[in-house]
Formats: structure tokens, sequence, C-alpha cells
């Protein structure tokens, strides 16, 4: 998430508010500065703030909150919803333009996937309080809602608790539910979770292998595949969508292929098959010379496979892959899925015609890319 | 070095130089001799791609049995989806006239003038109609037979007008096709059937010299003229995707289905289905002149499969019918409603017909053997004296369907194909007297063991192409169309 720094001017405690305009202040006529709203603990009401450039002033009749921007200005707009600590700064945790939005229900996990980009860790807090907190201020047109964690179902109660937030503040959102789906092996959750989304939800599952042994060793966890496979049958159960995602890595791209014919004929009802490319970052970064391949090497597998589902009729789509590593039949499928705040290009990129088309690198991709990046002129 | 997997239960035979392993629910593996001696003898390795891929087809296991078997059993209630649907294909005799008299006719469909006696009534049609909407099935499918439906019009319009006022209440997926020879279409008739939205199943057996051989009309002329004017006519009104075409394969034709293919692409048909003889009605009594055996079906089928390939291959989307069936139940992990070739046997339980006297047979085979032998074994009851309990809770049905689960059939049981077939229990009887038929000699069970094996001959092959073009024939479209979609996305 992006953060910024800045100077707590007339409050001395963490607040977190929704920018509401910027320029119109009565307070400010500076063009950089926002008026933010937020709900005060002490009068328990809500209250309007100032965010300031740092060039601005502040008028001395003010009692308001006011977060004066150190440094370079850090552009916020109309909508975001940001988090002031006095003396830490700020974060945005809730970016309007951005097409990737997520809250947190947990950092902890009960999986331990060799390639995971941000690995558990145990919960200072309830994050579900803090993100129930942002939905409330979230504009009510927001598409997609992302809920992640760690394994957001660790946290059942508050996972129950940010998604009834998210159905009374965002009524017409869709959430996305980033889960390993075992706990949903009990049907009784599944069914809970159905009932409390209305059918505005879905749930993005990762299933690493077509074999139990297989998916097992890449999640750290023996029993995991079977758990995950009743969980998949009970979200289909409760008629909660599914999209069943991989990512491609060296022990399991060989079979790729193979997957692809077990997820269709055993899962058939998934609404989306995502095959992802390795972000080497967290646990990934650490395992690297285990788990990575350059998408070069396996092309031929990815085709395969994504060419098997297809002309299966299933709604199949390419992740975190550069246009330049794929064969060209298999760019209708690739997605620009890698989010705005971690997506770079770099110099073999310089003057690629494709650029508009491709979904760019992760940041951690300075360590770590293919071979054959190369730029279409 | 004996390995610690144990088997999943599987069928297997050799097809295509390699052993072919199919389990119950239908998924499949080939494997080399070799393999298969290896797989038996619990030599595979753990860390074989082989092993992996024979674990993950469930045809081993070396842990989690009782995942595995939910497993199995989720897919199997799938496959088996067809049993809860329950009876969807409801099929009404309007007449047993008929302005054709062909040299095959499976129905023995007469040209009396004696309407009372041959044509359905308002009364019966009506009460037949309220059967229909007694059953379970969300989806109901209501298809005009004869005779020449067409001649009985009125009823027709009965049936469709009654439906749709009983469908406000019950709200089924609810379709009408007429199976007609297109002969006694005119304009009402067809302003009515398209806005009614029902869809047309003709008859069209080749070109010209094929189809007025055996197709003619009452006073001996070929009826192919007719036929095809009135198909151009059907086709421009309703659109071609809601006409489509079944030609029998005749003595005459058998060694030319290339031109029979040619004369259905020329004629905008979609699709063609290449359907067997069968020793049914007329068909029968003069089989030395039309028939022939299931080797010479099965050879031309084969030859006229290769050539649909090769057409489809050159970018035009043409299926075969039936192939494009069992491709279905051999590729995709659904249940199939063809009431022809299930198991348990469709027969009352998919698809059920009612006679113009509002007598109940459990398919058109045996409401032939009633008009043909008078045998009514296959009676189940009548409209206007049994309720919908009586006629589908009947001892007499459950019985029919007990002998026709193939699973326990002698032959069927061990059968590598079994789990994409299906039985015939009319069939049996009609040709040997019980239910239960015997095999292998059996032509239902030759015909379709052979044309197994040569799709499965295709499957071997691991041809893209191929893939690609039967994958479009099962989603029902042009892959290229398909592939338009995925840019959209």
């Amino acid at each position: 998430m992006r953060t910024f720094t800045g100077v707590a001017v007339n409050f001395s405690y963490s607040l977190i508010g929704k920018i509401i305009s910027g320029a119109v202040s009565p307070h400010a006529t500076e063009p950089d500065s926002h008026i933010f709203i937020f709900n005060d603990p002490q009068s328990r009401s809500q209250r309007t703030g100032l965010l300031l450039n740092s060039s601005s002033p502040v008028f001395e009749n003010c009692d308001s909150p006011v977060f004066k921007l150190l440094g370079e200005n850090y552009v916020v707009e109309k909508g975001d919803v940001i988090l002031l600590t006095p003396n830490e700064g700020g974060t945005v945790l809730y970016e309007k333009k951005s097409r990737s939005n997520a809250v947190l229900v947990t950092n902890r996990c009960n999986s331990h996937c060799i390639t995971c980009p941000q690995p558990p860790q145990p919960d200072q807090e309830d994050l579900a309080d803090f993100s129930s907190k942002i939905i409330s201020l979230i504009d009510p047109d927001l598409e997609v809602l992302g809920i992640t964690g760690g394994e957001p179902t660790l946290n059942w109660e508050g996972l129950l608790k940010v998604v009834s937030a998210s159905r009374k503040f965002l009524p017409n959102t869709s959430i996305q539910l980033l889960t390993n789906a075992r706990l949903l092996k009990d049907f009784v959750k599944a069914k809970e979770l159905a009932e409390l989304a209305e059918g505005n939800l879905f749930a993005c599952v990762p299933l690493y292998g077509d074999v139990d042994s297989l998916h097992d060793e890449i999640v750290g966890v023996r029993g995991a595949f079977w758990e995950t496979v009743e969980g998949l049958y009970n979200l289909a159960r409760v008629g909660i969508c599914v999209e069943l995602r991989t990512v491609i890595m060296q022990s399991n791209y060989s079979r790729l292929e193979k997957w692809a014919e077990f997820v269709y004929r055993t899962f058939p009802f998934v609404d989306h098959v995502a095959l992802m490319g390795l972000e080497p970052i967290g646990l990934a970064a650490e395992n690297i010379d285990k788990v990575w391949i350059d998408p070069a090497d396996y092309a031929k597998q990815l085709e395969k496979s994504v060419k098997s589902l297809h002309r299966r009729g299933m709604n199949v789509s390419i992740y975190n892959h550069q246009i330049c590593t794929l064969p060209k039949s298999l760019w209708p499928f690739a997605r620009k899925s890698i989010s705005e705040w971690k997506n770079i290009y770099f110099q073999e990129c310089e003057g690629c015609k494709m650029q508009s088309a491709c979904g760019g690198f992760f940041h951690s991709a300075q360590a770590h890319r293919s071979q054959s990046i190369s730029a279409f002129s | 070095m004996s390995q610690s997997y144990r088997f999943l239960p599987f069928r297997f035979e050799r097809v295509a130089d390699r052993v072919l392993l199919v389990n119950d629910v239908g998924d499949f593996h080939f494997l080399p001799e070799s393999s298969f001696d290896a797989l038996i003898g619990r030599k595979i390795s753990p860390e074989s791609s082989e092993y992996l891929d024979l674990k993950s087809k469930n045809m081993i296991w070396d842990s989690h049995l009782s995942n595995v078997i939910d497993l199995l059993a989720t897919k199997y209630r799938t496959k088996k989806q067809f049993l809860y649907d329950f009876t969807s294909l409801h099929m009404f005799v309007l007449t047993r006239r008929c302005n054709q008299r062909c040299a095959y006719c499976h129905a023995s469909s007469v040209c009396v003038e004696d309407k009372d006696v041959l044509d359905m009534d308002v009364a019966t049609a009506r009460k037949c109609v309220e059967l229909v909407f007694m059953s379970p099935a969300k989806s109901i499918k209501i298809e005009f037979q004869g005779g020449e439906p067409l001649l009985n019009f009125n009823v027709l319009k009965s049936v469709v007008e009654y439906s749709l006022e009983l469908n406000e209440k019950y709200k089924k997926n609810l379709e009408f096709v007429v199976c007609t020879n297109l002969i006694a279409l005119d304009e009402d008739k067809l302003e009515y059937i398209k806005s009614n939205k029902i869809y047309i199943s003709t008859s069209l057996d080749g070109p010209e010299y094929i189809h007025d051989e055996f197709r003619k009309n009452r006073s001996g002329e070929g009826s192919y003229k007719n036929v095809t004017a009135n198909l151009a006519l059907a086709q421009s009104s309703l659109g071609h995707d809601n006409i489509s075409a079944l030609m029998t394969v005749t003595d005459l034709s058998i060694d030319h289905l290339d031109e029979v293919i040619d004369e259905y692409i020329a004629r905008g048909l979609g699709s063609i289905f290449l359907r067997m003889l069968n020793p049914l009605g007329y068909a029968s009594a003069e089989w030395n002149r039309l028939g022939y055996s299931v080797d010479d079906f099965v050879d031309a089928y084969a030859k006229a499969l290769d050539k649909i390939i090769q057409i489809n291959r050159s970018g035009v989307y043409f299926p075969e019918m039936f192939t494009t069936l069992l491709l279905s139940r051999i590729l995709t992990p659904f249940s199939t409603g063809f009431v022809d070739l299930q198991s348990p046997a469709g027969v009352g339980i998919g698809g059920v017909i009612y006679d113009t006297n509002g007598d109940v047979y459990v398919s058109d085979e045996a409401r032939m053997l009633a008009h043909s032998k008078g045998d009514k074994s296959f009676c189940v009851g009548n409209a206007h004296s049994h309720s919908w309990r009586e006629i589908f809770g009947s001892e007499r049905l459950r019985e029919i369907i007990s002998s026709s689960c193939i699973e326990a059939l002698p032959g069927c049981a061990w059968c590598v194909f079994q789990s994409y077939c299906g039985a015939d229990p009319v069939r049996n009887y009609a040709v040997y007297g019980d239910m239960v038929g015997k095999r292998p000699e059996n032509d239902f069970c030759r015909k379709h063991k052979a044309i197994f094996r040569v799709i499965f001959e295709y499957l071997a092959k691991d041809d893209e192409d191929i893939e690609d073009i039967f994958w479009s024939w099962i989603i029902g479209k042009p892959l290229a169309e398909n592939s338009a979609n995925a840019t959209q996305m």
C-alpha cells in the first residue's frame, strides 16, 4: 500500500478518513489541500479534517485535525480512504482509481506455500474491525472489493463481520475472497458465508496440482489437497462462484496440462481458471532456486493447458505474464493483473509497442524475470 | 519391487495398439502394453509421471481413500444426473396416417382415411398434456410424431396451446419439436411453427436418386423435390438453426455417404446424424432388400466420419451428431440426455410416447411392437384411465428399468465402454424374447462397440486439430467463434 509522511496538527490519535474533496475547502485555497471526513472516536460523531501540502499555511483559528504533508506532495483523490498516524505518517488504505483494492481479515495462515508473496504473521489486533471501518467509508460505487490475508477463514467471526460490513455499506459491490478453502470443507461454514453474501461473493482458490502429493508439497501441509477439494465442492453446493488458480513453478509446470484436464473433469462448475506467473517476493524469493522457472521454458505447457481449457468452454486467463514471454496464440488470454502500485517496466521494455497491452512486472522482478523479455518494435 | 498403491475399479481392453482403461465415472487413460503389465504387477514407481497420471484419473490410490471415494461419488452423481431429471422427452403420435410410404418405415404408417381411429383427438391430447406436466423434470420437450404430424395440425395446435397454458403454472423449460417430412407444410402452418418457436426435425436421405429410392409418396413418386423445396422455405422463414434433418442409411446409400454429406452441406443443414436402419416396422419385413450388416455400417460410418473431420478441418463447422453425443460422454464429466442409450435405459424414465388413443408406451419401438405384432408388453397405461403415479410408478416400469442396468448385464458388466453406453430392453425383447438379450452377437452391442473403437482410435492420436474439432461439436459452436470470445473477456 502507498504511504506518505507528514505532521499531525490538532490530533494525537490514529484516524481513518475519507477524502471528500480537494480545493473546495472554505479554509484552504491551495489546490493541493483536501478535506477528509472521519468518525471521531471521542465525540462519536463524523467530523472533517484537512490534508495540506507542505507549502500551505495552517489557519490559526482552525481546531480541526490537519495533516501537513512533508517532502514531495502526495496526491490523493476524492474517494480515497486514508489512515493518519501522528508519529508514523499516512497510508492509503483504499485507492478509488485502483481496480485492486483489498482489506485484510487476518495475517495468519494455515498453509505455508512455498511461493507465498506475503508470508503469514501473528495478528496484533483484530483486523476485521479495522477493515470494517475502511469499508464503512468506501464510496458504494465500488465494483470489486478483495478480502485477503493470511487466510481469511481462520478469523471466521472476523470474516463474517467484514462481509456483513460490505453488504451493509457496499450493497452493489462483489466481494473477491482469496482463500485456500480448506476450512470450507465444513459445509455449515460454506453455507453461512453464502447466506451472508447473498450471491455477491466469489472465491479465488489456489490448487497447485492434479494429485495430492504435488499440491501438499507446495503448500507445506499434508492433507491440504483433499481439504481444498472438499471446500471447492462445498462452494459449488452453496452457489458461490469460484475462480480456480495455480501458480506455475518448477515442481508443477510439467503437469500443467494434466492439471487443466483434471480441473475440467473434477470442477467443471468453476467460473474462471487463472494460470499465474510467480511473484518473486516473500517466501518465493527465499525459495527462488527451488521454485523459479523462466516463462519461456514453460510456454509450450502453458499453451497446451490454456487451449485445453478454452476448447472445453472454460473461461481462462493468464495472470502476471509479460506479453513477450507468451506465444502469440495466448495473447488474448493474458490479463493486466499486476496491481497498479506494484507494476513496473524495465530497460528491455523501452520503446515496446505492446506496453499498453502488457501487464508489466512486479517490483520484485528486478531480481528474477524471464530471459526472453524484449520490446516489440 | 512391489509398490504400495491399490487399484480403484476400472475396465480395460486393447484399443489402438494400447490398453485403454476406463473407470465408472468415464475417466479414461491409454497405457502401452508394457506399462499396463507394470501397473497390474504393482511395479509402477510412485515418482513416475505414469503413476501420477493414473492417480489423477482415479485408477489407483495410495492415501485418503475416503476422500477419493467421495470425489468419485460426486462425479458419478454428475454422470447419472439424467436419473434425477426424470422423464423429459414426451412424444405425441398425432396420427398414424402418412402422406408418404417409405420402404423402411419403422412406424408402420398407414394411408387409410379413417381418421377417427388413426388420429389423436383433442380430448386425448389434453389428457396426455396433463400427464406431461406431472413429470418432475425441469426441462420438457414435447415431440410431435406420426405418421405425419402435420396431417393432424389442429390437434398439434391444441397440444401447444394447452401446454403453454399449463406452463404458466409449472414454469418448465418447454420446447416443441415436430418430426415431419415437410410435404404438408404450407404458409399458415409455417407461420404457426415460427410464432410458437417449434423446432423442425425432418428427413433427408441424401441426393435425389438416394432419397427417392426409398422415400416415396403414396402414388409411388419420390418426394425429394417436394421435401427440398419446403426445406428451403422453412429455412428462410425459421432460420437454419431451427431445422435439422435425420437420414437413414440404406443399402443404396451405404457406399455413397460422401454424397449424402455433400447434399446436407449444400442444403444448408448444419449437422448430420448417420443413422443405421433398424429391423423394425416395414424395414423388418423387407430386411433382405434394405438391410446390411453391422460391419458394413461401421465401415461406412468410419469413412463418413473421416470425411466429416476433413470438412471441419477446412474450417466448415459440421458435426456428426451421434459421434458428438458419444464424445460428450467420453470427454465431459456431464450427464447426457439421449434416451436410446442410457443405463438404466431411458425407456419411460427419460422419454415416453403417447399413442393416438392415449396408450402410453415406454418408447417408440415399444409402440411399434404393439402395432406390428400385437404385443403390448411395453404399454404402461393409458392417459384416459391411469394416473401419472399409476403409469410412472408401475411395477411393470420398475421391472423394465431394473432389467436395463448395463452395470449388471452379462457382457456389459466388464465392457470397457460401459461407462458411455446404454441398454435397450425393448429391442432385446423384440429380437431375443427377453429384456436382457444376448451379447456379444447382439447387433446393438456390436454396432456401439465398433463405433466406440473408431472414436477412441481418433482420441489415441493426440491430434490437436482433431481435439479442437471434437470439442467444437461438444460445445456446439465453431472454435473460431469460441476463440473470438476470449479476446473480449
